[in-house]
Formats: C-alpha cells, structure tokens, sequence
C-alpha cells in the first residue's frame, strides 16, 4: 500500500509551489486514477512518488517505508512512465533491454526471458535490432514501456501514458494496464480522460490547485457529490475549490 | 559501492561513443590532424627562420679546396671566391646573413656591414684552416658574433643542451599546449553530450529510477569521459613524436639521448596524462552537471576552456618551483623536463594526488547538480 501525507513541493528555481496539500492512499493490487485540470500538480506529484523529485514537505510510504529511506530499494519495486520519457536512440531495443537489466541487476537468464515476453507482447520482437531513434512515435512509447517493466516492478506510475498515440497504441495500453492488474500489479495512472478512468479505475485522487480534494471509489465520487456523471463530479470539485472560483463564488 | 553499475554505465557509453562518427572523429582524427599539421607547419617555419646562411670568400681560387674540406661538416656555409667588397654587397642585400672573406693573411667575418671581428695575421692556408675549424666549431670568434646578433640561430655555436632548449621552448612547449587545449576542448563536447546531453533526450529519468545511485552513474560516465580524453591526449602525443621524428630528426634525437635514459619518462608522461585529464574531467564535468541545456553547458564550458588556459599559463608569469606541483599548470613544464629526462617526480606525484582530491570533490558536486537540475 502507498500512503502520501501532506505532500508539498515547491520549487527552488522559480519559487513555484506545485504541490501543496496532497494525501492520498494507493491500494495494493488496484488501478488507481489521478485526475486534475492542467498545472494542478498531478506531474510533480507523480515524479515524487516515483523517487524523481524530493518532496519538500510530507510523506510517501510504500508499505509502511519512508521513501527517503530507503530510495534505491523503492526503486527496485517501482516503474515510471511518461510520453516524455525517451531511451538513447542509438540503441536497439535489444541493447536497451539488456543494458537495463544488467543495471536493475537481474541475471541474463531473467532479462532475456522478461525481454522475450515482452518484446513478444507490443510486437517489437522483429525490430529488436533497430535503432530506437529510427521508431516511430508508437513504437518509441511500447519500447519505452517494454523497458520500463523488463525488472517486473509491483508498481507502476503512469504519468498520461496515451497522450499523442493513435488509437491503436491507445488500446494496447489499456490492455496492458488492465493484464498487468490481473498480475496483482498496483496501477497509478494520471489522465485526463475520463472515460478511460471509468472504465479502468478502481479509485481515485482529484488535485486541484496542489491539493487533494478527494480520494474514494470512482463508482462513489459521483453520487457523493450529487451528480450523476463522472464529468459533472470532477467539474464540480474544480468549481469548489479552484482559488479564482472559490473568490469568485464567496463574493 | 556496487562496482557492476558503474561498469555497466561504463560498458554502455563505450558503446555509444563506438555508435558515433562525430565522436570518434572528435577523439581519434581531430588531435591527429591537428598535431600533425601543426608539427609540420611549425617545424617549416622554423627552419625558415632559423635557417643561417653565410658564406664563406676565399680572396685566391686555392684555398677554396682547403676551405671546403673544413666546412663540410657544416651546411650552413658555401665556399666562393670573392673579395671583402663581394662580402658587403651580398650582406647588405640580405642573401646572406655574414660573410667569412678568408685572406692570406686573416679571417674577417662581416655581418649586417660591420666587421665584427677580425684575426691576426695568419701565415699560410693550414693556419687558416685551423682558425676556421675552430671559429665554426664555436671557439672564440664565433662566439662574439653570437653576443652580436642574438637573435640568430647560429646552430653550431650551441651546447647540445642549449639546442635541445631552444628546440623545447619554440616547439613541444606549443605543441603540448596544442594537445592539451585539443584534451580540453574535446572534454567540452563529450561532457555536454554525456551529462548535459541526458537530460535534453529525456533519457535522464529511465536512467535516474535505475537502483543505481546518481554518483555511481556519473562515476561510469566520467570514467568513459577520462579514458575518452585521455585517449585524444595520447594520440596527438604519438602524432608529435612521430612528426617530430619525421621532420626534425636532429632534436628529435637530442631527445632521445636526453629523455631515453630509463624509462621514467613514460611512467612521468603517464602521470602527467593522468593528472591533465582528471583535471579536464572534474572541470567540464561539473559544467556539464549544472544545466539541463547543451548549448548552455556549451557556453559555460568555453569559460571553463579559459580558466583551464589561464592555469596553464601560470608558468609564464612566475618561475616559482610550486608550479611544478599544480596539475594543469605544469603541463609545459612537466612535458619539457620528460623530454629533458630530468622530471621532478615528487612534483608530478603530488599534482597527481590534488587532481584526484579534485576529481572526488566533483564527482560529488556534479551529481547534487545533476539531481539539482531535474527540477
């Protein structure tokens, strides 16, 4: 289970306070969905939970251990997605593979099985051998997500994993989300498209302006708050607790 | 410290370097050329300008067989007939730099139109050939003609260490410094690509979520970067030595009877090699560390080439013994004293150990900068 406790970054840069109240808690074994306009703090958020960033207030725990702890063993455990992230386009998926499996320190034996699964499920078998900048877009993002699970991590952070993929890359992701659910994997995925939520989300967190302003089942959020679509929901809590409209609706 | 994540990241940027053309011609082509050309250049120049012409007047066809016996171990020097007047007009003309007018009775040699010196009396051709032997073999004459103009290379009056001298600070001080700035400048282009470079790709994440620590990967990195410059190093050293060899035999075997004693000198050469690039390293690794943008990096990385440059000239300003034991600064000197085979190891090995605190330091610094930037 992961438990964040009033997370908080702010940037030492720009001064920026991305994220400034949010608890949430993650089950194991379920698909969690992280929902919230744009600039609300759902990235950073993310990158914090998967060991990228350090928060500047608050508390992750996987199963009861710090984060901070013990980062390296956390990482061993978990995998981050996003569609920015970009592997060295010289390599071949093959090279790849096995260059990051030597660094999760997995034996040849466990990358070249994990590696062939893999390859086999987003159909990258036959390119194995190609360069990685030579891909297009889709093939680019299966081999990205390919390598990011090669070390078979329990849980996995999606950060908008179909964000510019065609509609056919779109559907092999939800596939996998949904087999890597029936593996027992835990699943957190930030979108913002809601009917992917409500067909693969188990529960989920809503940030607006930093915050989290809830956390529950995604069949619950809407009756909770009196409507009745999911769309209404996730309109209604930015209305409440967006700063501007918050101002405005007081006045 | 887990020593395979380091190899890994090792293994793995040796790959890509062997993936890019641009690299290998950075690293392997570019201080070739470069030394090469400028090995060659220079060592025309010098024997442009360095080259002394004189000529030697008989007054009487029969002492030109005399005279020509004793000059031909010395090139420089051509036997015609002529009188002190033949002399003049050819100084004044500039087709030679002195004139030596042998007559029955004396030896006047005639430089820039001023009789420099003169002999006594001299009775007969063998007493002339005497006093000519000995005045070109760098006896008293010749020697006040040196103290005349200075500025001339008057190759056969110098002691062998004064040639080697001479030969060291006009060429191997330039073209060491040339290989150093090549080990520099190609440090700025691999670190931008290495470290700063990681980031601009997102590929920075894949990597940084690996359970390998940020030091241990930047350690593998400045490894491959070190070995990198090092090799760019070690090829325009071999490149000088051969051209110097090809084109400047005479110095080139001054050298080796000066420097190839014992084998110190590859031992002293190596750790001055060693000492340079962890020095380079730290430097443009750090740079390359603290921005998420390679033309950023690119640009403070060029302040970083004139600091280096800067250090590196300290010896031009003071002649003070520490110079020998600060790393960069000690490049032409170190490089001077090996070719000299008189090298204060006691100076190199303790220029060694600071870069290596140096290198440690930098290591640590540039992967909190590494991290620091990713925000």
């Amino acid at each position: 289970m992961i438990t964040i406790e009033h997370l908080k970054k702010t940037f030492k840069k720009n001064k920026v306070e991305a994220v400034k109240d949010v608890s949430l808690e993650v089950r194991d074994g379920e698909i969690f969905a992280l929902l919230g306009p744009n600039g609300a703090g759902k990235t950073t958020s993310m990158r914090m939970l998967s060991t990228l960033l350090k928060p500047t207030a608050g508390r992750i725990t996987y199963d009861g251990k710090d984060i901070e702890e013990d980062t390296v063993a956390i990482r061993r455990r978990i995998t981050f997605l996003t569609n920015e992230i970009r592997l060295d386009g010289q390599f071949t998926p093959d090279e790849l593979a096995n260059y990051y499996g030597r660094l999760y320190e997995m034996s040849p034996e466990q990358i070249s099985k994990n590696k062939k699964d893999l390859f086999d499920y987003f159909g990258i078998t036959e390119f194995a051998d190609r360069r990685y900048e030579t891909f297009s877009t889709g093939m680019k993002q299966k081999t990205s997500l390919a390598i990011c699970l090669l070390h078979d991590p329990d849980t996995i952070i999606f950060d908008e994993p179909t964000n510019g993929l065609d509609i056919l890359t779109q559907r092999l992701i939800e596939q996998l989300i949904l087999r890597l659910k029936g593996e027992g994997k835990c699943i957190i995925l930030s979108t913002h498209i809601l009917d992917l939520v409500s067909r693969l989300a188990d529960r989920v967190g809503v940030i607006v302006d930093g915050k989290s302003v809830y956390c529950g089942t995604v069949a619950d959020m809407a009756p909770s708050l009196g409507v009745e679509t999911l769309d209404e929901a996730f309109v209604k809590l930015y209305e409440e607790n967006h700063e501007e409209q918050a101002i405005v609706k007081k006045k | 410290m887990n020593r395979n994540h380091v190899w890994h990241v090792m293994q793995n940027e040796w790959r890509k370097t062997s993936k890019s053309k641009m690299q290998l011609i950075l690293m392997l082509l570019v201080p070739f050329l470069a030394v090469a050309f400028i090995s060659w250049g220079m060592n025309y120049v010098l024997n442009m300008t360095s080259h002394y012409t004189a000529r030697v007047f008989c007054q009487s066809a029969d002492q030109i067989e005399n005279v020509k016996l004793v000059i031909a171990d010395f090139p420089e020097f051509d036997c015609v007939v002529g009188d002190e007047a033949d002399v003049e007009e050819q100084v004044e003309s500039g087709k030679i730099d002195s004139g030596v007018l042998i007559s029955d009775e004396k030896i006047s040699i005639i430089y820039d139109s001023s009789l420099i010196t003169s002999s006594s009396c001299l009775k007969d051709s063998s007493d002339v050939a005497e006093y000519l032997t000995a005045a070109l073999e760098g006896q008293e004459v010749l020697k006040e003609m040196r103290d005349f103009m200075p500025e001339k290379e008057i190759i056969d009056l110098s002691t062998d260490e004064e040639i080697l001298d001479a030969f060291l600070d006009k060429m191997v001080g330039v073209i060491g410094m040339i290989i150093f700035l090549m080990m520099s400048s190609n440090a700025l282009a691999l670190a931008a690509g290495s470290i700063t470079g990681e980031k601009e790709r997102h590929t920075f994440d894949t990597l940084v979520l690996c359970p390998a620590s940020l030091p241990k990967i930047l350690m593998g990195k400045n490894l491959v970067l070190m070995s990198e410059i090092f090799l760019s190093g070690l090829v325009g050293i071999v490149t000088a030595v051969v051209s110097f060899a090809l084109w400047n035999g005479d110095s080139f075997a001054l050298i080796r009877r000066f420097a190839g004693k014992n084998l110190m000198w590859v031992l002293a050469l190596f750790i001055l090699m060693v000492t340079s690039t962890l020095v380079i390293t730290t430097v443009f690794s750090v740079i390359a560390s603290a921005f998420s943008e390679t033309k950023k990096a690119a640009l403070f990385a060029s302040a970083g080439m004139v600091i280096i440059s800067i250090s590196s000239m300290i010896p031009t300003f003071t002649k003070a013994e520490i110079v020998d034991f600060i790393p960069v600064a000690n490049w032409s000197g170190v490089i001077k004293s090996i070719c000299k085979g008189a090298v204060n190891m006691q100076a190199l090995l303790a220029a060694l150990c600071i870069s290596l605190i140096l290198y440690i330091l930098g290591i640590v610094v540039s992967s909190k900068l590494w991290e620091r930037t990713v925000e």
